[in-house]
């Protein structure tokens, strides 16, 4: 997957825990590191909407877009 | 009370009378033994008077033997449909399992309906064995229960696909957080 979820960094600049922020969202914090890990499918917006609220940031704070490689030598 | 709520407790009913039904099934074996010449009498398909009464004893395990091999596709299907309620029972619908086993009852439906006029022939051929030459008998009857077993067969089945399909968007769904 070319989508990359950086949740880990704005934690870490945000001075927040997993427990904390997971409580906030209403998820679990087995599902909270799914998503940090990229194991997940999907995130819906109800879930992305409570994360930027709770860590005040953007979408694009916490997903990034990384082109092809192949691409990218090109 | 919640519609969850009702379709638990519906599928714990359906999951006792499977459970009886699995254990009654045997007994009914036992009582084509002891019933087996009032069974004849009433089948309605060869007069009661070119039937040797009481039927011999080979008579009657054949009659036995071939209502084990037509109600075992059914009994197999009704074993499968006893695990298939009681993961219903504890609230585990959309599986791939689950419509495994719900394919498999509907297979055992369908089996039994084609197995019936296959051993009723058969039956009918056993009974009349002893009769002169030209007075043997072979009846095939189709029936309006084999019809609507199939009928009942085919529905299953696509109710199982259906279950298949909805468990996988459910497996999907929940990989989403």
């Amino acid at each position: 997957m070319r989508i990359y979820i950086t949740l880990d960094v704005m934690l870490a600049k945000r001075k927040v825990t997993s427990r904390d922020l997971a409580r906030h969202v209403g998820i679990t914090e087995q599902n909270l590191s799914l998503l940090k890990s990229g194991k997940v499918k999907g995130v819906r917006f109800a879930t992305l909407e409570k994360i930027c609220e709770f860590l005040n940031c953007q979408p694009g704070d916490i997903l990034q877009y990384q082109e092809n490689e192949n691409r990218m030598v090109a | 009370m919640a519609s969850k709520d009702r379709t638990r407790t519906i599928c714990q009913v359906l999951y006792y009378l499977s459970i009886l039904s699995l254990y009654l099934v045997p007994f009914l074996l036992a009582g084509v033994w002891f019933y087996a010449d009032q069974l004849v009498a009433g089948n309605g398909l060869i007069p009661d008077s070119v039937i040797q009464h009481p039927l011999p004893v080979s008579t009657k395990c054949f009659m036995v033997l071939l209502m084990a091999v037509m109600i075992s596709p059914a009994y197999w299907g009704l074993f499968s449909l006893h695990r298939f309620l009681a993961a219903c029972c504890a609230e585990d619908y959309l599986t791939i399992q689950n419509s495994r086993y719900l394919k498999r009852f509907a297979f055992g439906l369908v089996g039994t309906a084609f197995l019936s006029p296959i051993t009723g022939a058969i039956l009918s051929v056993i009974l009349t064995l002893h009769r002169p030459a030209g007075q043997k008998m072979l009846a095939i009857n189709i029936s309006s229960n084999q019809i609507i077993m199939v009928a009942i067969g085919g529905l299953l089945f696509v109710l199982a696909n259906l279950i298949q399909r909805a468990s996988l968007i459910a497996e999907e769904n929940a990989q989403i957080v």
